[in-house]
């Protein structure tokens, strides 16, 4: 996906399905090719029990089981306006639910690329409204092994580790993060944590 | 934030609320860090982390 993106939103497609919880909504994009396909933006409706305030939001086509395809190719006529309305439709819930982060996996490598070149791209419109952060997940060393074959990691001792994205910062494809969080700038929370500190 | 865009996210959350479709049944949440996170100590501290960071 060589796309330079412009994230604005003044240039949206029209939401024409939502949920009253704004966690669902849906917009045709149109294809290069002529045709029109709807997009679902979805922000997961169950927390986690350790992380009470974070949600995943996922988007794309639905696939015939109505579940979001998110490794679908597609060529969209205007990537940015896709991609705009797709962020527009999580800052709307973010208004309305302000303590809330969102978080958005990148599928695969290239795509996590994308997503932060993106981010990079439009870092300081973004920078307006958004935190946004990298979170990396490192695997614990237990002790090296006596010979090359002895596995040193222990896969299930693993620990996330956010990292706020900044202008300028650079990353390469190889060591991209596995997971974007972002919430709003402009929240009560921010607010009382910048006080205590 | 300009008026614009204040405009338009007011019609969207009023769309919502007034002819919005009915929330989805619940489904558990199955991202990479959800799977990642299994203690509350890691919890913890990862919320923590994610709060202070500048």
């Amino acid at each position: 996906m060589a796309v330079a993106l412009n994230i604005d939103f003044d240039n949206l497609y029209e939401i024409d399905n939502i949920s009253t919880d704004l966690r669902f909504s849906s917009f045709k994009s149109n294809l290069n090719n002529g045709q029109e396909i709807p997009l679902v933006v979805k922000i997961s409706n169950e927390s986690h029990a350790l992380l009470p305030n974070v949600y995943n939001l996922a988007f794309g086509p639905l696939n015939p089981k109505g579940k979001i395809d998110d490794k679908a190719e597609l060529n969209h006529a205007d990537y940015s306006k896709v991609f705009s309305t797709i962020l527009f439709s999580a800052f709307a819930y973010l208004k309305s639910n302000p303590a809330h982060y969102l978080g958005i996996d990148g599928s695969d490598n290239a795509r996590a690329y994308f997503y932060y070149r993106a981010i990079q791209r439009n870092f300081r419109y973004l920078d307006q409204h958004f935190r946004i952060f990298g979170i990396k997940y490192f695997v614990r060393i237990t002790r090296f092994g006596k010979t090359q074959y002895d596995n040193p990691f222990d896969f299930e001792d693993i620990m996330p580790y956010p990292f706020k994205i900044e202008k300028g910062s650079r990353i390469s494809q190889d060591e991209m993060y596995n997971y974007f969080i972002f919430n709003l700038k402009d929240n009560p929370i921010n607010k009382k944590i910048k006080k205590t500190l | 934030m300009n008026q614009s865009i204040e405009r338009k996210l007011a019609a969207l959350t009023k769309k919502a609320k007034e002819n919005g479709r009915k929330p989805d049944a619940k489904a558990p949440i199955s991202s990479s860090l959800h799977k990642v996170i299994k203690t509350k100590e890691q919890a913890d501290l990862f919320m923590k982390l994610l709060k202070e960071a500048k």
